[in-house]
């Protein structure tokens, strides 16, 4: 559905991310993995038109996304959830939800109120909390509330910036059964980005592993998790640890 | 009785005179929200939409339509004027950007000499002239009009901001641009809103004071840096606390006019707006704040 073919993005002069093909298949889940710094985010940010392209391509159905500012990209139906949320803590919960579906609020303002309950029916607590402040909301559920603002631009493509960062093991585990959950209901293609290594590719498809701005590793996620070098440098399973 | 009926005076005019900053210091903080850029052009569209009233009244239009165009043409230049200044030049430093509005503000009132000469202007009162009396006091009708004028635009921009849709989508680009962009909201579509509201705003507060005061090329340059003062005494980016600020300058200034000399009004103002900045720079009304990460 969408193909990342030699992108490279820059930071002023520095080269963060090195020409760079991947792709993401219709009701796929990919994750992308590596240490702080490796790009995660550049590359994330590259796509949703945060930081222009310096070359490469960005293909979905057959249109080409790399030189789109970021509203252009929502639009076209790719939304990034972002690292920490970014939540606008001074409104609402529902109207943070609300505003997630600007691009086409003044279009089908119907539908828009119809995917808000669809999006309290995978967040229930959020139905809970309706008019409360975003700001006053814990980290999980500022978390949900992230993803849920993300949702109601109604993404073919739903880009995910470590939404476990700060949270507890159980809550992550909630968070990303609703991403499966999410997958399996709607068909929406998810690219996931996380530092929690076990969590991501645990519900993922596909990975890859991200190293100084390029792929140095690729394949099914169950086969990158028994992989002996990524046990090594990010599961903490080295030998040379353990001794 | 002397005493109170002086009191009660001064209170009504600054309380009218606090109305009209309020509504500029609105646009001030609003501006300043939405953009970063302190906008000190602000207090000439108060001198536009005054003298813009007065010519389309004297040309024949009833007071009520002439107000309603002299806003909406007023709006129009300051979307052009964030169109034609603001917008080429946003990834400028503050500073900069600063400069361009002091400029403007300097090509505003060239153009009002051109246009309305340098010689005071006058609008008739809105509803006559005949004083009320209340406590001993004398208040002018045109002081109900500019209270009630103020505090229904303030109620309407609570509005604005707080229930509507467009306005939340502002409020939320105000407190987080980043995500408001990943949401598809336009920041500069937002800027152009918020300088055409603040430039519609302070239309209002000039043709309001007009009636009052009298309308001049040069009005706009002190109701500014008053409306401006308010604006820090609340902290810049609280329209709430730039609102009782403007009363409480408004009021600051009545009193020592009245009970000082009227030399002083503005040199006290000053002196508030350099302890303010001295003792408490956030602002009077600023309070600790936290924030999860």
């Amino acid at each position: 559905m969408i193909n990342v073919h030699n992108l490279s993005v820059n930071h002023g002069h520095l080269k963060i991310i090195k020409e760079i093909s991947f792709s993401v298949g219709k009701g796929e889940i990919v994750s992308i993995v590596g240490a702080n710094g490796a790009g995660k985010s550049t590359l994330l940010g590259g796509i949703a038109g945060i930081y222009p392209p310096a070359s490469g391509s960005i293909r979905m159905e057959d249109e080409e996304l790399a030189m789109k500012n970021s509203v252009a990209i929502v639009c076209k139906g790719i939304t990034l959830v972002p690292e920490r949320r970014q939540i606008f803590d001074g409104l609402t919960v529902e109207d943070n939800l609300i505003l997630g579906s600007y691009h086409r609020y003044s279009k089908e303002k119907k539908q828009c109120l119809q995917d808000l309950e669809m999006v309290y029916d995978y967040f229930p607590k959020l139905a809970t909390m309706k008019s409360r402040l975003g700001g006053l909301l814990s980290g999980g559920e500022q978390q949900m509330l992230a993803i849920g603002r993300g949702l109601m631009a109604k993404p073919k493509l739903l880009m995910l910036d470590e939404p476990s960062l700060g949270l507890a093991p159980l809550i992550v585990r909630d968070i990303m059964n609703i991403l499966v959950q999410l997958r399996n209901e709607t068909g929406t293609s998810i690219l996931l980005v996380e530092q929690n290594i076990k969590a991501a590719l645990s519900i993922s498809d596909r990975g890859f592993v991200l190293e100084r701005g390029s792929i140095v590793l690729e394949g099914e996620a169950e086969s990158l998790l028994q992989n002996q070098s990524v046990r090594d440098a990010y599961l903490g399973t080295s030998p040379s640890l353990q001794k | 009785m002397e005493s109170l009926s002086q009191l009660m005076q001064l209170l009504f005019s600054g309380l009218t005179i606090g109305s009209i900053y309020a509504l500029i210091a609105i646009g001030f903080v609003i501006t300043y929200n939405i953009t970063g850029v302190l906008n000190f052009a602000q207090g000439e569209f108060a001198m536009l939409g005054a003298l813009l009233t007065i010519s389309l009244s004297s040309a024949g239009l009833p007071l009520y339509l002439a107000v309603i165009l002299a806003i909406l043409i007023v709006m129009l230049v300051g979307g052009f004027f964030e169109r034609a200044a603001i917008y080429p030049a946003r990834k400028s430093s503050v500073a900069t950007l600063i400069i361009i509005t002091i400029g403007i503000s300097f090509v505003f009132r060239g153009a009002a000499i051109f246009i309305w000469g340098t010689q005071p202007h006058s609008l008739t009162p809105f509803s006559g002239n005949s004083p009320i009396r209340i406590f001993e006091a004398v208040l002018l009708p045109q002081s109900l009009w500019a209270v009630g004028i103020s505090l229904a635009a303030l109620a309407g921009m609570y509005y604005f901001f707080n229930k509507t849709y467009t306005g939340k989508a502002v409020t939320a680009c105000v407190m987080n641009r980043f995500a408001a962009q990943l949401m598809g909201i336009k920041p500069e579509k937002m800027s152009f809103l918020s300088i055409s509201l603040s430039a519609g705003l302070g239309a209002l507060a000039g043709i309001i004071i007009a009636p009052i005061s009298g309308a001049s090329y040069q009005m706009g340059l002190m109701l500014g840096m008053k409306a401006f003062i308010a604006a820090v005494i609340g902290g810049l980016t609280n329209a709430p606390a730039a609102v009782l600020g403007a009363f409480l300058i408004g009021i600051i200034e009545a009193f020592s006019e009245g009970y000082l000399s009227s030399g002083y009004k503005d040199a006290v103002s000053f002196a508030v707006l350099l302890l303010v900045l001295f003792f408490m720079p956030n602002g009077l009304f600023s309070k600790k704040s936290g924030k999860r990460v």
